[in-house]
């Protein structure tokens, strides 16, 4: 129960954060960094808010914070790179509200505040490396490059392929994100299914 | 002006399948539709209200100093405020539990950031809230078509929806890069 939930607060985030950025690992690695230090931070606040005995006020001083932070986060990267800014504009305002940051942050209460820590850290190391290993897959697929973060747009770093892979912007489209993540999701129901089938027989 | 945002969000751009609001949300609302009307009706006050209350805001107080970039702080305010009051109305009304927040909260950012009249950002927040619960029934559609299919039992489920929705983009966006579309060529 616990797997099912981890996989859909997955599922549910990189949904939220895949389909409507652009296919470049560049924007990715931003809304990613953004999405993690969110996260360090809001795991902070709620620590602070249980030990100041501001539960009752928790949730909508989660929400704020959350925000402040995207807003802060936004701009900075202004500051770094106007162009980034601005391509993910609204994107930015997706973070605080995808489902992985929400039930970390918000929708728990803590009990063990090191359990919560390790826990909520474990996941952001998770969810960072399948996002980020989707986007480096996705941009390769789909433009035969690897790109990151630089002060005038993005760096992009043209990959040399094996000759049987041709790149296919279709990846790079929307409808191109939902058919890699479908067959992510299937390739993952796979694996579970033949795990839950190995227990058993245990 | 309006009735173009209206079209150009519900449909060319779907705001959720283009800007990802309420991505998660439609396929998993989608899975059960009792109360549709209750949970739409509520959606669409709730975000019409906090459109006109946030559009005031920043015009009044924020633009004119150059604080615009901050009307994400009053947007979370006002939604939070204007749907706890929706809460409590529809819950009197309808004897239902409607909470929601995350959908109207990105819809009011969507609206407000991107519209140039008012007029406009009431019509994006329509527009917005009308997608979402047109997605719902697409999908609640794909959902229910799919019992009948014999399809692997890995697909069923979570893969075949998203294949099913990427069909669907296709066969919508399709007429942008159509021979029929003479803005193009």
């Amino acid at each position: 129960m616990k797997t099912y939930h981890h996989v859909f607060l997955f599922i549910g985030s990189l949904l939220s954060l895949l389909v409507p950025s652009p296919a470049r690992f560049g924007y990715i690695l931003v809304l990613v960094v953004t999405a993690d230090i969110l996260l360090i931070l809001g795991t902070a606040m709620q620590i602070a808010s249980e030990k100041l005995l501001m539960q009752e006020l928790k949730d909508i001083l989660m929400l704020f914070f959350l925000v402040f932070g995207t807003v802060l986060a936004k701009q900075v990267l202004i500051f770094y790179s106007p162009i980034i800014a601005m391509t993910l504009s609204f994107v930015l305002y997706l973070v605080p509200v995808s489902s992985l940051l929400v039930s970390r942050t918000v929708a728990v209460t803590v009990s063990d505040w090191r359990e919560l820590c390790i826990s909520n850290l474990r996941i952001m190391g998770v969810f960072t490396g399948t996002l980020l290993l989707f986007a480096f897959f996705r941009e390769l697929l789909s433009f035969g490059s690897i790109s990151l973060p630089a002060r005038f747009g993005l760096w992009i770093i043209s990959l040399s392929l094996p000759g049987f892979i041709t790149p296919t912007e279709f990846w790079g489209t929307i409808p191109g994100a939902f058919i890699l993540l479908a067959l992510v999701l299937a390739f993952m129901s796979l694996v579970q299914r033949r795990f839950n089938i190995i227990r058993s027989k245990e | 002006m309006a009735l173009r945002s209206l079209y150009y969000y519900l449909l060319f751009t779907s705001a959720v399948f283009m800007y990802g609001v309420g991505l998660k949300k439609v396929v998993v609302t989608s899975k059960n539709m009792n109360h549709y009307f209750a949970w739409f009706s509520r959606a669409l006050v709730t975000t019409a209200l906090s459109v006109i209350a946030v559009w005031f805001i920043s015009n009044t107080f924020l633009c004119p100093y150059g604080l615009a970039e901050l009307f994400p702080f009053f947007a979370i305010l006002v939604t939070v405020i204007i749907g706890q009051f929706t809460y409590e109305l529809w819950s009197l009304l309808c004897k239902l539990d409607t909470p929601e927040f995350s959908l109207t909260f990105c819809t009011v950012i969507l609206a407000i950031s991107e519209a140039t009249s008012f007029t406009d950002a009431l019509a994006i927040s329509l527009a917005s809230i009308l997608a979402f619960y047109l997605g719902v029934i697409l999908i609640y559609t794909f959902r229910w078509r799919m019992q009948y299919s014999d399809a692997n039992v890995v697909f069923k489920g979570g893969a075949l929806v998203f294949f099913s929705i990427a069909v669907m983009l296709i066969v919508l966006f399709g007429v942008n890069i159509s021979w029929l579309n003479f803005g193009v060529f």
